[in-house]
């Protein structure tokens, strides 16, 4: 009887051991940002690995704000667009392999931020709809081309129906209708917010505040 | 009594807080997002996001907290509108508040003034 507690206190202590063990990410390398300490990030536009060809339109509207909140002077990012177009640069692939020193010379820039959209869907499964956005950050020196901060986002968001009244019939309905307006007007912005939002978390996986937040 | 006054003032202040969504934003974005979300759905409404944009700066002038960029944002789209002249007033107020801005804006400027034709 002794013995099968402690067995089990073992598994539990094993498998507390597990978990913690998952929930382990790996310290990010700050040193190169910390040795640059750059006042500003250019944004620019965001390569489209999805199906969805707004993405990197919709995606831009969402970027300044938390990175400026963060504490950096951010470039005006529908201006930095045009003016990338107006340089042969309208293709963001051409903008994302371009020498960072390049751009940073371009516009004066400390550092450069690339975002790459690997999903940015709707995925429609047995009446409901799944939303997934999936973001990876690069943050580059403008001087050295250096990277000096990553990050991976995955966001996924199935909205449930409200409605429960009815039976069956009525949950399946009220479900049907929760995907149909999900899948017609999916809200990606919401996810790509909340990306962002955990992206730029510090401490967290996130870089440090930049020097227009008291906290720098 | 003095509690219950107490926690009366912190539910209306939390009740405030939910209505007017309790911003605590450094800068004054007013509804910049949404505008350029917008805008990058229709293109051609270019004049929707100057409006927009320029009750921005009017708004966060006041308030003292212009984001950084709102300038020059507004300054492009009067520069690709064809009025140089308020292009020129806006990415001079961009590089004034903000340093980082000066290069690009110098060289916005310059060009601003190539395209500022004598009639204007």
């Amino acid at each position: 009887m002794k013995a099968m507690a402690q067995i089990r206190i073992a598994l539990m202590l094993s498998s507390a051991i597990y978990l913690v063990a998952c929930q382990t990410v790996v310290p990010k390398d700050y040193s190169k940002l910390l040795a640059e300490k750059p006042r500003s990030i250019l944004i620019v536009p965001a390569t489209n690995r999805s199906t969805t060809i707004t993405a990197p339109d919709y995606f831009l509207s969402t970027i300044s704000l938390p990175v400026a909140e963060h504490g950096y002077y951010v470039f005006p990012i529908n201006t930095v667009k045009h003016l990338l177009e107006d340089e042969g640069l309208s293709d963001a692939d051409l903008v994302h392999n371009a020498p960072a020193t390049k751009l940073g010379q371009m516009f004066g820039a400390d550092s450069i931020l690339y975002i790459e959209i690997k999903d940015w869907t709707a995925e429609y499964v047995l009446l409901l709809t799944t939303i997934k956005v999936h973001l990876v950050y690069t943050l580059k020196s403008g001087k050295t081309g250096d990277t000096l901060w990553e990050d991976d986002r995955f966001v996924a968001y199935t909205p449930q129906s409200s409605s429960s009244s009815g039976g069956l019939l009525g949950v399946l309905v009220s479900a049907a209708i929760t995907a149909a307006v999900a899948k017609a007007a999916p809200n990606y912005i919401e996810l790509a917010n909340r990306a962002n939002d955990q992206a730029f978390t510090y401490p967290g996986p996130g870089v440090p505040p930049g020097p227009y937040l008291p906290s720098h | 009594m003095q509690v219950r006054n107490w926690i009366a003032i912190g539910l209306l202040a939390i009740g405030v807080c939910a209505i007017d969504s309790c911003s605590t934003t450094k800068y004054g974005w007013g509804d910049y997002n949404n505008l350029l979300y917008n805008y990058y759905q229709n293109p051609n409404e270019a004049q929707k996001l100057i409006e927009g944009l320029s009750r921005i700066v009017i708004d966060s002038e006041k308030a003292k907290n212009v984001p950084p960029g709102m300038y020059a944002e507004l300054g492009y789209l009067f520069l690709q509108k064809g009025d140089s002249a308020s292009a020129i007033d806006y990415f001079q107020k961009e590089s004034d508040k903000w340093p980082e801005s000066t290069q690009l804006m110098t060289r916005l400027i310059q060009n601003a003034k190539k395209t500022n034709l004598p009639s204007n």
